[in-house]
């Protein structure tokens, strides 16, 4: 499935779907689609919630977001979280990571053509 | 096995709930988002085996594990590895680091199935041992405890006790598998007999046995139970 599905580029990370979904397509399918269906409202409160100001209110909700973006190949994505959640947990004001926050979610943004690229060749492979 | 997740992250809990289906080895009878969620059912309904997230909204991983009624056999699941030490209090059986892989949780699964075997185990069936004049067959599975009695050793079973020429060291010897351990210079008992454990001592049907100092935590180990 690996050579076909996720080709290398596509800019995710290949090594850790092939990893994680083997040659279950079907499963990588359902999860790329729940990505998809989620994004929009995890965008949103991801920015809502860095725009309130609270702290460790972000640093909670970015812990909770950032593995989902990996089951999608964006591991750098999660890393780039993981960073910001270590800064608030450091105590950082959050106005200094604004730079840092706008680029994740910019990141994630650009990504999205590649994954809904993805999910359509996972789907025409399970039409097979 | 029946099994139970408690995962707050959405595409975590979705791709563990495919996981156990997969892997033809677990029974999901439940998949929760919080810890709150979750703490009724589980308290209702005895589950083997229990992944569990620890940061969570409300009452975190740790504090579910607190408020349950029983112990099953838990694998953590966080993007933190800085809970392990926690994780070890708990004497949880594995932890899994988000995100995760196919791989690394059915190696997490090996370690519960070696776990109920080492404990669900007997050495033997049956086996003879000469008391009163004649030799007596014993089933493993029937015996309650061993006693040492100086060069005598008394096995006990639910109905009768056995005395026979052995001491305990022989004994164990022959018994160093399985759901026996020793607990104390003078008692060998079967794990999975027993009843309670009260500080220092353990019950099994109406006896009380005495643990050894030394021994304890190694008890509690296999039994896995949480000091």
């Amino acid at each position: 499935m690996g050579k076909n599905v996720f080709e290398a580029d596509t800019g995710l990370d290949k090594a850790f779907l092939d990893a994680v979904y083997e040659n279950d397509t079907q499963t990588a399918a359902a999860i790329f689609e729940q990505y998809l269906i989620d994004l929009p409202s995890d965008l949103a409160s991801i920015h809502n919630c860095f725009s309130s100001g609270d702290r460790e209110q972000f640093r909670s909700l970015i812990h909770k977001k950032k593995v989902g973006f990996s089951y999608v190949g964006l591991t750098a994505v999660t890393a780039d979280l993981s960073e910001l959640e270590n800064k608030c947990s450091a105590g950082a004001d959050l106005k200094e990571c604004q730079q840092q926050v706008e680029s994740v979610l910019k990141r994630i943004n650009e990504s999205t053509e590649a994954v809904r690229q993805v999910l359509k060749r996972l789907q025409q492979h399970e039409d097979q | 096995m029946k099994t139970v997740i408690v995962e707050d992250e959405n595409l975590s809990r979705k791709l563990l709930e495919t996981y156990c289906e997969k892997c033809g080895l677990t029974k999901l009878c439940g998949s929760f988002e919080t810890a709150n969620e979750a703490l009724e059912f589980l308290n209702g309904d005895e589950i083997q085996l229990l992944f569990l997230d620890v940061e969570m909204p409300g009452i975190n991983g740790f504090e579910l594990l607190d408020r349950m009624s029983y112990m099953p056999k838990v694998i953590l699941t966080t993007s933190k590895t800085e809970y392990a030490y926690t994780a070890f209090q708990y004497d949880v059986v594995d932890f899994l680091k988000k995100p995760i892989q196919y791989n690394r949780f059915l190696a997490a699964l090996n370690k519960i199935r070696q776990l109920n075997n080492e404990l669900q185990s007997t050495p033997e069936e049956d086996f003879y041992i000469k008391s009163s004049g004649k030799f007596v067959k014993l089933r493993y599975s029937d015996i309650l405890f061993i006693e040492s009695l100086g060069d005598y050793v008394k096995y006990v079973t639910e109905d009768k006790a056995y005395v026979t020429h052995s001491t305990l060291k022989m004994v164990e010897e022959k018994m160093s598998s399985g759901p026996f351990m020793k607990v104390h210079r003078s008692f060998i008992v079967n794990l999975q007999k027993v009843k309670d454990i009260k500080y220092y001592t353990l019950a099994i049907a109406d006896k009380t046995i005495p643990i050894s100092k030394t021994l304890k935590s190694e008890v509690l180990k296999r039994l896995k139970i949480v000091e």
